[in-house]
């Protein structure tokens, strides 16, 4: 492409300067056309949505609160706690402190299990790289947007919160809609 | 404490006695100036932006605007993460042209490792930066019609806008500072079903831009607050640095993507909105042209929309396939090491300019061989451009002010960083 | 043998011409090019290299194949290639062949963050796998010890464990057992790895093979952080980094110094730091209040401990010990001299030589440094068993000798674990090293019809004694060393332990030591000298911060002039006798007798003892290690500094500032009208270091700055001339009195193991090590006796009886038995089979280590 661009690849804009008898025409003719076109839009229908009651759905890859995951057969942790996803955090709001499984008490499934887990959420920024860093699939964000509270300690979020099935509380968007 | 105080010092110095002193010399000792303060929180300043405006009656003399109400370090920030972990820093700069701020980074990032961004990467990039620009051009136009009075525009445009963000939202997971743009590409393939969703906001798109027209465009009021208002020629502007919509409406057709073309803007066609006077309309029409521009170049991005991988598959930078690291132990080691430490980057600096909403964007980052970089900093536009409020303003109505300001579209997220 | 000197040669790397010493290995040449060859197996520290994993391969101009960059030395014009494709591939293909077999254990190893596998992976390996079968499997995972986990699956097999356990520490246990892929690294009998300096195969293992049990997921590299510090838990006070998470430590790493610790730990040092974050530390102060000692406020405590000192007066005395920093030192002799008024201030429970012989033993020209050891033609280790009294020197010791040829010659009353290593070792009788010095003075002034009649005093003899002079002399053994030294001087070491000065005669084997060393003319050499082990930690620093009955800070004259100063080794009878009535023990220990005798006892410790529960009056918590500030001296006399790593625990607060706060209590007692009368003009830690540095001639012009990492050896300055002078002989020697006549009974020697200490038995993960009383005897001695291997015994001598269990060791000279204990003094005692116990079975003691 060369440059300068050729006129074909410009368009010009510009407009008549106001008032005069074109102003005077404006003032009646275009302020008209400017009622049609908002008259107009009464019959395209309601565009909000009535927030609380009605809850904007999500589409899949929406990145809300995370959620930590088990395994559905054993009913063991995935979380190993090996701490990719606080060194992956760009805010610095995992913390993860790891212990040891025994064979009598056994968390997860592997050597080590998350003792601690904790998410403060008030400092999360919901980029998802801690979903991306996560080698087992242990983490991940659900569709929960509605995360307000009224005290910033109760937005820390401990392994157990995490684990917890969140209150289907915001809906996933169906298929097509 | 000293350093405050010292800022406040050279707050209060700000006065604009020469002025006074001239009045007086012209024997005109009744009349008086008066500083007027406006902002930071204000509507009429998008952000927080503070304007010390001198007024002679209702006539404006004299302007400071004063920024840092929202100084966030990022690039500072940076410097003290992996770069991988810097992108979804930088992107909160400029928090209308987020995927613009990423790529700036990221395109700064791969020219000095050097890395070759696949075809489909570059497309799916350019689709989500016009859609972007589209996105940042309606919550300009709403809120600067807003300071025209004209209530209902701010509706529509946030309509439309809500539509981008729900692609937003359905591509990469989130409708702000999205972090889709990665080194070496986009984090994700589109889903199924956006193509369709993308198409159909293309095909309506235009429609609504013709209704934004009729409401605008050609009405007298919109027309005397801004035909002929604060002109400013090309010369002058391109002294003050200003880019972007500002200079194409001064009739100077700058446009990176025209002129050094990246990340394949080469292979669309598309034109460029050019003013004639370089007033408050031209500068309102010309971004108004340049939404259709930019849904022309989303469908010709899905119509010519390559096969093949959407990030590079070079291993030492871009993260393995997930699938991988169940059972290769490269893989899961070259995981750990990206996510924990991340790449490395040759020592050297790059300038990397974009064309954003906004005008120039680039992006300068130095690397000393280390994984995190040495310094990031971002020319952002909306600064430059900033500078030109008081000379296009001096000697306009304090009404006009606020119609110019709404037309610089400045973003005090870029300006403050 | 003395260093080597240093040719420096120009080769080519990767295009580049770097200068560098011959023969260096082309890995490490190359750095100095700044170019880095990967590598796993090779680690200088460990010796030769052995070439084992093949990651560094380069191509040299001129030899056909690739070779190994780590065992090849650079010689004069060489061009070496470590960027071309061959080199590429063939560093690939190394990788992954390491990969292979390599567990996918990332996300669960403790390794993962600061593994070599992963970053020469990262940064060297091709980045896909091919490899899609089963990998090797072993069991998992398993103690190698209580200490080390392993993991046999992740294991590279590139040897370091091994060579560290044959040839560095020459533990001899661990092997590589099996061939080929089934290879694994293990103990050669399957017993746990327990040795002193088993923890550096954590550190040296280039994989997550080897890790800390008691690390084990405790965080991650980048949860963490390093704290550079001094460990004080032995006089050989390497330097660590303490790895730092929430404020608590949970491991600690070398710091590598070459002057210090060549890069090595010992278990203790690596370990020992969990006694910093256990529930019995005292972290509060305490004072006693109807028979028992209860938490106060600090106020309170220093109340009651100043209004103490300060109503004693000259009737109390102070005694400092363990690792009490130099400026804790010079504030202690401040507060006894300046506020309290008493002259009874010592470091040294043993006692010790006078101003003059500690002036003469620890002038500059006469001190060698830690890597003279491995240089020295000859090194005479004496009265000192290094592995338990300085353990990293023990090491230094076991290098030269391998390595650069060492002769060694070992004098000790107990068999000593360098005898293998030893040209000459030589038993002496338990409390005879006087004598043995005399005789050793003599042989080599050869006098030698005193030297029968001094031999036998010690309890040894003329061959014997021959050996070591033939070995110091550089004759061969048996070869009829004379008395002459007609070869000229000699890089000589004498490592000699305190113990051989303390005691009432330490003054006489002091003198002894002296003649010794000028008889071999150490002094003024360069690489020669003496080297000393003080019994407490920073014992040396003490001494030269003025904690001595005799000598204020530098050695200098004493304040108080000639009024007669009790020192360490009299205070119990200056209890005893009512001529003192209060004590101030500064992380000292004393027995419980000595603290029964004083009226007021204020100790600052970390851990309360049962003397302390039952005697002390008040207790004031002191810091770790990992908490302190201030600076340390080195028995070679390196200044080094010690930086906090973790805030205090609990209440504890800066030993500085409550010897300040003491000192400006005590003053304003004695001098109500002067309200800052006693004020020590101590605000911050550096403004105690300061006042040290202006206070010791020696140190003078010191900095913290200076002081930075890596220390700084004073006799090295120029201010060392500001050492005081003092006569170092040669000196008429008096006949020592002769050894301890058996009759029957058997001579008694002590000695304090490496595992003794609070902080290893306060340590959960080294509770395992802390040493069962046992008494080491001659099989012969012990069938004399009808006891054996595991007996219970009673051991005693004058009433004083302490039970333990038999340990046989050959080495042990018939008629004497050692015993691990500072209760007991040297002299005859008997050994008697303890009536049976009821209640469980005794322990086995055969897991002690010996």
């Amino acid at each position: 492409m060369a440059w300068p661009p050729t006129p074909q690849e410009l368009i010009t804009v510009s407009a008549p300067s106001p008032g005069g008898a074109g102003g005077a025409y404006r003032a009646f003719g275009e302020t008209l056309r400017g009622l049609k076109t908002t008259m107009a839009r009464v019959f395209e229908g309601i565009h909000t949505i009535q927030y609380p009651e009605e809850k904007v759905p999500v589409y899949p890859r929406f990145r809300g609160r995370h959620r930590l995951h088990r395994f559905e057969d054993t009913g063991l942790e995935k979380c190993v706690g090996c701490s990719l996803c606080a060194a992956a955090c760009p805010a610095d709001c995992i913390r993860v402190v790891a212990a040891e499984n025994t064979p009598e008490h056994r968390i997860s499934a592997g050597e080590r299990y998350a003792a601690v887990y904790e998410i403060n959420l008030s400092r999360c920024i919901f980029c998802g790289y801690c979903e991306v860093a996560c080698p087992f699939d242990a983490i991940t964000m659900g569709q929960d947007y509605e995360m307000s509270d009224y005290s910033r300690s109760d937005l820390i979020f401990t392994k157990e919160m995490l684990l917890a099935e969140p209150l289907d509380r915001t809906p996933l968007r169906a298929e097509g809609e | 404490m000293s350093s405050i105080s010292e800022y406040r010092a050279q707050e209060e110095s700000i006065t604009m006695a020469p002025l006074g002193e001239q009045i007086a010399e012209q024997g005109e000792e009744d009349r008086e100036l008066m500083t007027l303060n406006i902002g930071p929180h204000h509507p009429a300043t998008h952000g927080v932006l503070r304007l010390l405006v001198t007024l002679d009656g209702e006539v404006v003399r004299d302007l400071k605007p004063i920024i840092g109400y929202v100084h966030t370090g990022i690039e500072k920030t940076a410097e003290d993460k992996s770069y991988w972990k810097a992108i979804p820093v930088v992107e909160r700069m400029d928090y209308l042209a987020y995927y613009f701020n990423a790529f700036a980074f990221c395109g700064a990032t791969e020219t000095l490792l050097g890395v070759e961004v696949p075809k489909r990467a570059q497309y799916l990039r350019v689709l989500h930066l016009e859609l972007n620009r589209i996105m940042s051009h309606l919550v300009w136009l709403g809120t600067s019609a807003l300071d025209l009075g004209a209530m209902s525009m701010f509706w529509y445009c946030f309509r439309e806008r809500e539509a981008v963000l729900d692609l937003f939202e359905m591509s990469s997971g989130q409708r702000m500072h999205t972090r889709y743009i990665q080194v070496g590409g986009v984090i994700e393939d589109i889903p199924a079903g956006f193509e369709e969703r993308v198409r159909a906001f293309c095909a309506q798109m235009p429609t609504r831009v013709d209704q934004y027209n009729d409401l605008l465009d050609r009405n007298e009021i919109v027309l005397r607050r801004l035909r002929h208002v604060c002109p400013m020629g090309a010369d002058e502007l391109l002294a003050l640095g200003v880019t972007g919509p500002l200079l194409r409406a001064a009739g100077n057709p700058w446009d990176l993507r025209k002129a050094m073309p990246y990340s394949s803007y080469e292979d669309f066609d598309f034109a460029i909105p050019v003013g004639t006077e370089g007033d408050n309309y031209d500068r309102f029409a010309v971004r108004l042209a340049e939404i259709k521009e930019s849904v022309k170049i989303v469908e010709q991005c899905l119509d010519g929309l390559p096969e093949g991988p959407y990030i590079t598959d070079d291993r030492k930078v871009a993260l393995p396939p997930r699938h991988e690291l169940a059972t290769s132990m490269e893989a899961l080691i070259h995981h750990f090491k990206l996510v924990t430490e991340g790449f490395r980057v040759p020592p050297g600096e790059v300038y990397y300019p974009i064309e954003s909403p906004r005008g120039e964007l680039g992006c300068f980052v130095r690397s000393d061989g280390s994984s995190k970089p040495a310094r990031v900093h971002m020319r952002d536009p909306s600064f430059v451009n900033l500078q030109a409020t008081a000379p296009m303003t001096k000697d306009a109505y304090l009404a006009d002010l606020i119609a110019t300001l709404a037309m610089l579209d400045p973003v005090l997220g870029g300006i403050d960083r | 043998m003395p260093r080597p000197e240093i040719h420096m040669i120009t080769f080519t790397v990767d295009g580049r011409e770097v200068r560098a010493p011959e023969n260096a290995m082309l890995v490490d040449a190359a750095k100095l090019g700044d170019v880095e060859i990967p590598v796993f197996c090779y680690e200088p520290k460990l010796g030769q290299p052995v070439g084992a994993c093949r990651m560094c391969l380069v191509e040299i101009e001129g030899i056909p194949k690739l070779q190994t960059g780590c065992s090849t030395p650079v010689k004069d014009g060489m061009v070496v290639i470590t960027q071309s494709e061959r080199v590429k591939e063939a560093q690939e293909a190394i990788v992954e062949f390491l990969l292979v077999n390599h567990p996918l254990d990332c996300p669960v190893c403790d390794k993962g963050g600061e593994c070599p596998l992963q970053d020469i992976s990262f940064g060297w390996g091709g980045g896909r796998s091919r490899f899609i079968e089963p990998k090797r499997h072993f069991e998992k995972p398993l103690a190698l010890s209580p200490l080390i986990a392993i993991d046999r699956e992740r294991c590279i097999l590139c040897y370091r464990c091994v060579r560290f356990s044959q040839e560095i520490s020459e533990d001899y246990q661990l092997i590589l057992a099996e061939r080929s892929a089934d290879t694994y690294v293990s103990t050669f009998d399957g017993h746990p790895y327990v040795a002193p300096f088993s923890g550096n195969i954590i550190e040296l293992c280039p994989v997550g093979a080897l890790t800390s049990q008691p690390y084990r997921f405790r965080a991650r590299p980048w949860d963490i952080e390093g704290a550079g510090s001094v460990c004080t838990l032995c006089p050989a006070q390497c330097n660590v980094e303490l790895t730092v998470r929430d404020e608590r430590v949970l491991r600690v790493l070398a710091r590598q110094h070459p002057g210090v610790d060549d890069g090595w730990l010992c278990d203790k040092g690596r370990f020992a730091y969990q006694s910093v974050h256990v529930d019995e530390r005292i972290t509060r102060p305490m004072v006693r209040e109807g028979g028992e000692l209860r938490p106060v406020s600090w106020e309170r405590a220093l109340d009651e401990a100043a209004g103490a000192l300060g109503r004693a007066g000259a009737q109390s005395a102070v005694l400092a010990g363990g690792g009490a920093t130099n400026e804790e030192g010079y504030l202690l002799q401040r507060l006894a001299r300046e506020a309290v008024g008493t002259p009874h201030v010592d470091s040294r429970a043993g006692g010790g030589p006078g101003r003059e012989l500690a002036a003469a033993l620890g002038a500059p020209a006469l001190q060698a440094t830690v890597p003279d050891l491995e240089h020295a033609h000859a090194v005479l280790v004496l009265e000192t068993e290094p592995v338990d009294d300085m353990p990293i020197v023990d090491l230094r010791i076991r290098k030269g000798v391998r390595r650069n040829r060492v002769r060694l010659a070992v004098a000790t009353p107990r068999p000593s674990s360098l005898d293998r290593n030893a040209d000459v070792s030589v038993r002496y009788a338990p409390g005879c090293g006087e004598a043995f010095v005399a005789a050793l003075s003599a042989m080599l002034g050869g006098e030698g019809k005193n030297v029968d009649e001094l031999a036998s005093s010690a309890g040894t003899t003329v061959e014997a004694l021959r050996g070591v002079t033939g070995v110091l002399r550089g004759v061969e053994v048996g070869e009829g060393a004379t008395g002459s030294d007609e070869a000229g001087p000699r890089d000589i070491v004498i490592l000699w332990g305190e113990r051989l000065t303390q005691g009432r005669r330490g003054a006489a084997a002091a003198r002894g030591l002296l003649n010794v060393a000028a008889r071999l003319r150490l002094g003024g050499r360069e690489g020669a000298g003496l080297l000393e082990v003080p019994v407490a930690a920073n014992g040396r620093g003490l001494r030269e911060a003025g904690v001595l009955h005799d000598a204020g800070p530098g050695l200098s004259e004493p304040p108080h002039g000639e009024m007669a100063a009790i020192d360490g080794l009299e205070l119990p009878d200056g209890l005893a006798r009512g001529d003192l009535t209060t004590l101030l023990l500064w992380d000292a220990e004393v027995d419980a007798a000595t603290l029964a005798a004083a009226g007021t006892v204020i100790a600052h410790a970390a851990f309360l003892t049962d003397a302390l529960r039952a005697h002390a009056t008040v207790v004031l918590p002191a810091e770790s290690y990992a908490e302190k500030e201030g600076t340390v001296t080195h028995p070679d006399g390196r200044v080094q500094r010690l930086r906090p790593a973790i805030g205090r625990q609990g209440g504890v607060r800066p030993g500085w500032q409550v010897l300040a706060d003491l000192m400006a209590r005590v003053g304003a007692t004695q001098d109500p009208a002067d309200p800052g009368a006693g004020d020590p003009r101590v605000l911050t830690g550096p403004m105690a270091s300061r006042q040290l540095f202006e206070a010791v001639p020696v140190y003078a012009g010191l900095t913290l700055e200076e002081l930075g990492g890596r220390g700084v050896r004073w006799p090295a300055r120029e201010q060392a001339a500001a050492w005081p002078r003092a006569d170092a002989g040669p000196f008429g020697l008096e006949v020592p009195p002769g050894p301890v006549k058996a009759n029957g009974d058997l001579r008694l020697g002590t000695f304090r193991s490496i595992w003794a200490g609070p902080e290893v038995g306060h340590s959960p993960a080294l509770r395992f090590l802390v040493p069962k009383p046992r008494v080491e005897m001659a099989p012969a001695d012990a069938q004399r006796r009808n006891v054996t291997q595991g007996d219970h015994v009673t051991v005693g001598h004058n009433g004083a009886a302490l039970h333990a269990t038999v340990v046989l060791r050959d080495a042990v000279p018939r008629g004497t038995v050692f015993v691990e204990t500072d209760a007991l003094r040297a002299g005859p005692v008997d050994v008697r089979k303890a009536p049976p116990r009821a209640g469980p079975p005794a322990p086995d003691p055969a897991e002690a280590p010996s």
